[in-house]
């Protein structure tokens, strides 16, 4: 397993497309937590929750993102037939497949800490530097995080179980932009208050934070339930994934 | 030594392999052969696991998963431009080298055995064809494998390079390893191959070893020329020797120059030349797999010879 797990990671960090999206999220972040949301603004901040939105906001807007990393990392491997390569030197496909998840999840991770740690303190930044002042703050670090980093980890898994069983490049990546927004709001014509169970809205329901009587109501999903949800959507995706994956001709 | 037992791959209604067995010896070169479309890469693809069917393959009456580190009892080149484009070919082969357990240090030994270091930082999208075999052939000896599975390693390379490939070849197997290559280029097939597998539409035709495929074939035959043509035909129809007409004397088939000579003294025919005339590796290819081709284009001319074979006596 080591092995597979250190070539994973060769092929993620040598390639242009893996720095060209950390580029594209730090220049994302600094744009919208220091200039939109920090320098632009005119007036002092009185909402208690300013910072602590920066976070979640950083998530949800660099998750399609970081998710491409893995999406190039799986599908580069068929474009270009290296995966020959790849399952030749392994002892079993599943062991090829554990190691690309795990890859996957440990960039998934750190780079949405990193974004997501970066973003209120950036905003911080930009208004100190307009000479605004900030309202003391409610920030929950490690909850914000944790659910922050967890909708990273499954925005990333997600796309990668899609990308498994598609494993064409350019139908992975156009799902990728079509289901979240366009399908699963499509979905939600049809499923009506059903649709917060699809998968991706699910997943932004992590994020939100709902008063209590939306989720009595049954309007969305409370954090610990919407993550059992994604959890079972990842755990029963890889279950098909890895199925075709053992399966399929390797082309 | 690798034994592949009844590989067979179906798609849909199409048996691209149907039940093909062959062995492949250590310490030899086994050339596969078989027109476009027989099945040749799919074959290797099922030895390799990489494709779903039916049938084992086993290397050292082990299966490839059995081993802890295949990459160091196989070595495979099934696609020249099997890389990313822009990633080094340096990285390829560490990348390589990281999933089968193999020290990075190999990577610089065989980019040089395979003369590519001075383009080792370069990504390998802008390669040539031959270039792009070289790297593939790099990737394929990284784990200083038992067995090389090579599809069509030659192609694309110029005249330097394949005369490079085929004592590379050689010396791999002379050195007690076992190198199974597929390859169009028949000529250079028969210098370095010991061996053959025949494949036609899927099915086994021929394994082999290239000189009892070629004394196997009809073109191979003993060549006489006398000043008694008619009596030496008469003499061989009694015999029921087959034999054709060529270059103002016969080619008799299934015979040696001893009998033939033998025959002749005891008939009284005065023999100007008797020789041994052996089929080429394309000739005895192309009778085995005639009308196995998948694609095929029309007969571009040329008259066929006339064979007799003499009544029985």
């Amino acid at each position: 397993m080591i092995p597979a797990i250190r070539a994973e990671f060769r092929k993620l960090l040598t390639v242009r497309s893996t720095y060209v999206i950390i580029a594209l999220c730090a220049l994302i972040t600094i744009f919208f937590a220091f200039y939109i949301e920090g320098f632009r603004q005119t007036a002092n901040v009185t909402s208690a929750d300013k910072l602590a939105s920066e976070v979640t906001s950083a998530a949800q807007a660099l998750g399609l993102f970081i998710a491409l990393a893995g999406v190039l990392l799986f599908t580069h491997e068929y474009r270009y037939n290296t995966i020959m390569y790849t399952l030749t030197a392994a002892r079993s496909r599943t062991t090829v497949l554990v190691a690309k998840i795990i890859v996957v999840s440990v960039f998934a991770i750190v780079l949405t800490a990193i974004v997501c740690a970066a973003a209120p303190y950036l905003t911080q930044f930009g208004l100190h530097a307009k000479g605004l002042t900030v309202s003391p703050q409610t920030f929950p670090f490690s909850d914000l995080m944790i659910r922050s980093v967890f909708y990273g980890w499954g925005y990333s898994m997600l796309a990668l179980i899609i990308t498994a069983i598609v494993r064409s490049q350019v139908g992975a990546i156009a799902i990728l932009f079509l289901l979240p927004g366009l399908g699963e709001s499509l979905l939600g014509l049809l499923l009506k208050q059903n649709a917060k169970y699809l998968p991706f809205n699910a997943l932004s329901s992590i994020l939100r934070d709902a008063p209590s009587a939306a989720i009595n109501a049954g309007a969305t999903l409370s954090h610990s339930t919407a993550t059992l949800l994604v959890l079972s959507y990842i755990v029963g995706g890889w279950l098909i994934a890895w199925v075709l994956f053992l399966r399929r001709d390797a082309n | 030594m690798i034994e592949a037992t009844g590989l067979t791959k179906t798609y849909r209604h199409k048996t691209a392999v149907d039940n093909v067995s062959f062995r492949v010896e250590t310490g030899k070169v086994t050339g596969f052969l078989g027109p476009n479309g027989a099945g040749k890469s799919t074959t290797m693809r099922l030895m390799l696991g990489l494709d779903a069917g039916s049938g084992t393959t086993t290397f050292d009456s082990k299966a490839l998963r059995e081993y802890t580190r295949p990459s160091k009892i196989v070595g495979v080149l099934l696609e020249a431009k099997a890389f990313h484009p822009t990633r080094s070919a340096r990285n390829h082969l560490k990348i390589l080298a990281a999933a089968g357990g193999i020290a990075p240090s190999r990577v610089a030994e065989v980019l040089d055995t395979v003369g590519l270091t001075e383009v080792a930082k370069k990504g390998p999208g802008k390669f040539s064809l031959g270039m792009s075999q070289r790297l593939g052939i790099a990737a394929a000896i990284l784990g200083k494998p038992k067995y090389l599975i090579l599809d069509e390693p030659a192609n694309g390379l110029d005249p330097e390079g394949i005369a490079w490939l085929r004592k590379f070849i050689q010396n791999y197997a002379d050195d007690g390893n076992a190198v199974f290559v597929s390859s169009h280029l028949l000529s250079e097939m028969a210098q370095m191959a010991d061996n053959v597998v025949v494949i036609g539409k899927g099915k086994l035709i021929a394994s082999t070893s290239i000189s009892t495929l070629i004394s196997g074939s009809s073109h191979s035959a003993v060549f006489v020329r006398t000043s008694s043509l008619q009596k030496l035909e008469r003499v061989l129809r009694q015999r029921t020797m087959t034999f054709t007409h060529s270059d103002g004397g016969l080619n008799v088939e299934g015979v040696s120059t001893d009998d033939i000579g033998k025959l002749a003294y005891e008939s009284g025919v005065p023999i100007l030349e008797l020789a041994n005339r052996a089929a080429s590796l394309e000739e005895a290819f192309l009778e085995l797999t005639a009308g196995s081709e998948e694609y095929k284009t029309l007969s571009a001319g040329g008259g066929e010879t006339k064979r007799e074979t003499g009544a029985s006596v």
